[in-house]
């Protein structure tokens, strides 16, 4: 097998990989990234691409069972209601994701002490700060001061427009005294960021840490860590894109794989020290998913909003069913956002599902009865832990490598169902205040698990979680989870912001702990 | 002429017919052939007998079970290529401007004065 020899090794170059390998590329060490997918060319996922809604149901869907590329690896997930949504290349997720960049709240580390339900974190929103500033300078953060839902977040690009649906939406909350606010968006070019158009991981560091020297291997699929008789990663073995097998020696390796492929390679890690997989001696890696199970409800308004432009993600949102209240009857709450309705060929599509369009004649008095008359919005639960929720090796289904896929199993707490109904209950409520003549709901939505949290837990003790506040393992001092897989809870927002802030926090710690960490 | 260039016309005909009978085009959009070039369409059937069967004779759109059959093959391609012509992307644009001409757009910070404004986050 041909050897090579790195540094530092990142496993993923999504959203905590790309944070890290630019915080990383400050120090003059060999810096390395490996990631499975393909570098993809900007103008395929760019929000101002205008074939990018045909992109969608085909290269760019958010479905890695339907895209079947060889970088994706199979995830079944058919013992649950909610299916996983990735996507694999250079970037990440970041290339097909909204752009919605909220930050959790302050409750939101410490669930178990102040609402006793979930795990808390081992530092606060006070320690988290100072990278949530610095992630929102490097990507480019829209928004407004002054939200009653947050504590005061400053140096925000203006917001963007909310449309004249978000105005219609606004006055409805007005009506209804609920808390309401701008969104905050991943916007980085001030000359653009009015279409809504997003940055990816690339744009924000990925560019700039190659520039600073870090090397990115692209279409390379790492398949196993190594480690020592003394419990030390030595390195991994992985796949280059001549489908060459390759060991790659590290003093440091990092994992930024999410919540599904970080616990997937560490169980396909599993070595007679660590026959339930690596760094898995608490048996905690794969449990505790959680997925932000999400509702969906649907506004029909008789006239044109013009409901498809705006913020790709969210224009505005609303924090009023988002802490904890009793009279409610579930702990911790949720966000409504207000979304951006289909473009016309979605719009189609979903006419063509209950036989409401066909073309010739009546095709635009059809199309355009729904097109841009709709106010979607989107209820995003926080989940909360649960040690039956979890993600195994599913050795039956297997990726063009021959690595085994994912299977997720993952059932809905009680907690959630009633969450769920009261936010559609509540979303009903709000549309109709708004003057929506008909309005539509369901949920939870089954192709929406995209925020993939809590399958390598951080906890003080190695009894019962996988890593450390810093996102050590506990079994291998060298080997560190960056990405979301350590969140103790979930929170009830989008979770970008505070997964690069995490990963940025985590690479400082790494930085200041060089010397030690590095075997040279 | 050629038999074979006639086909070829009958073909386009034929093709230019059904298209517009799909996308037949309204006050702001335009019909599917004024914003796609039809062998933009021809190209993706090359290989199709379904356009051979077009250069035979001339079609009838009052055979609704042929018209259906045809739409059903063409539908996504027609559906994709329309949608992303840029002379369709300016007309939606122009759409949008006159029927919002007349719709007042307050100002959100007006707006947001007027929302519920007690603190909502907990330490």
């Amino acid at each position: 097998m041909i050897k090579e020899k790195t540094d530092i090794l990142i496993i993923g170059t999504g959203a905590s990989g790309a944070a890290s390998a630019w915080n990383l590329s400050k120090l003059n060490l060999k810096t390395t990234c490996l990631e499975q997918g393909p570098l993809i060319d900007k103008k395929k996922y760019s929000f101002n691409n205008k074939e990018r809604e045909i992109n969608k149901f085909n290269d760019l869907n958010i479905d890695p069972n339907q895209r079947k590329l060889p970088s994706d690896y199979p995830i079944n997930s058919s013992n649950s209601p909610i299916s996983i949504a990735n996507y694999n290349a250079v970037g990440g997720s970041t290339l097909i994701y909204s752009g919605h960049f909220p930050r959790f709240h302050p409750s939101d580390f410490n669930t178990k002490k102040i609402d006793n339900v979930g795990s808390d974190w081992l530092f606060d929103y006070c320690d988290l700060e100072k990278y949530y500033n610095l992630n929102d300078k490097m990507v480019g953060v829209s928004g407004l001061t002054g939200d009653p839902a947050y504590p005061e977040i400053k140096n925000l690009l203006p917001p963007l427009d909310i449309g004249y649906s978000g105005r219609l939406l606004a006055k409805a909350f007005n009506k209804l005294g609920w808390h309401w606010w701008p969104s905050y968006s991943a916007v980085k070019n001030s000359k653009i960021f009015e279409k809504g158009v997003r940055p990816t991981a690339v744009e924000t560091y990925l560019n700039k840490a190659v520039k600073n020297g870090v090397i990115i291997k692209p279409n390379s699929r790492v398949l196993k860590i190594k480690i020592s008789s003394k419990n030390k990663a030595t390195g991994v073995i992985y796949i280059d894109k001549n489908n060459k097998k390759k060991f790659l020696e590290s003093s440091i390796i990092l994992l930024a794989s999410n919540g599904i492929g970080t616990p997937r390679i560490l169980f396909n890690s599993s070595n007679k020290k660590f026959p339930n997989g690596l760094a898995n001696s608490s048996g905690q890696l794969g449990k505790n998913l959680m997925l932000h199970p999400l509702g969906y409800v649907e506004g029909y308004f008789n006239k044109f909003l013009a409901t498809n432009d705006g913020a790709e993600g969210c224009a505005l949102y609303s924090h009023e069913f988002y802490e904890t209240k009793k009279s409610r009857g579930f702990k911790r709450g949720y966000t409504i956002q207000l979304l951006k309705s289909p473009g016309p060929i979605e719009s189609f599509h979903y006419l063509k599902k209950f036989n409401k369009i066909n073309f010739g004649k009546s095709f635009f008095k059809d199309l355009f009865s729904y097109y841009g008359c709709t106010i979607p919005l989107a209820i995003i639960c926080e989940d909360t832990p649960d040690k039956n929720n979890y993600v195994q090796l599913d050795l039956k289904n297997r990726d063009s490598s021959g690595m085994p896929g994912v299977k997720i199993n993952y059932k809905l707490s009680n907690n959630t169902k009633k969450m769920l109904a009261h936010g559609i209950n509540q979303c009903k409520k709000l549309l109709k205040e708004a003057g929506a003549e008909n309005v539509i709901a369901f949920g939870p939505v089954r192709n929406t698990g995209w925020h993939l949290v809590g399958t390598a837990k951080m906890g003080k003790s190695k009894k019962n979680s996988v890593v450390n506040k810093f996102g050590q393992s506990h079994d291998i001092n060298n080997l560190f989870i960056i990405d979301s897989s350590i969140f103790p809870s979930s929170s009830g927002v989008n979770i970008a912001s505070t997964t690069q802030a995490v990963s940025l926090m985590i690479s400082d710690h790494i930085k200041k702990n060089i010397k030690k960490l590095i075997i040279k | 002429m050629s038999t074979k260039s006639n086909k070829g016309l009958l073909m386009k005909n034929n093709l230019r017919l059904i298209l517009n009978y799909m996308i037949p085009g309204d006050n702001y959009m335009p019909s599917f052939t004024k914003a796609v070039r039809i062998n933009s369409i021809i190209k993706i059937f090359e290989k199709n007998k379904f356009l051979n069967y077009l250069g035979r004779k001339e079609i009838d759109l009052n055979n609704k079970k042929n018209l259906d059959n045809y739409v059903k093959i063409l539908g996504n391609h027609v559906l994709e290529a329309y949608f992303t012509s840029n002379l369709v992307i300016k007309a939606l644009k122009l759409r949008r401007k006159n029927y919002l001409k007349n719709v007042k757009k307050e100002n959100m910070t007006k707006l947001l004065k007027k929302a519920n404004s007690k603190k909502y986050f907990r330490k």
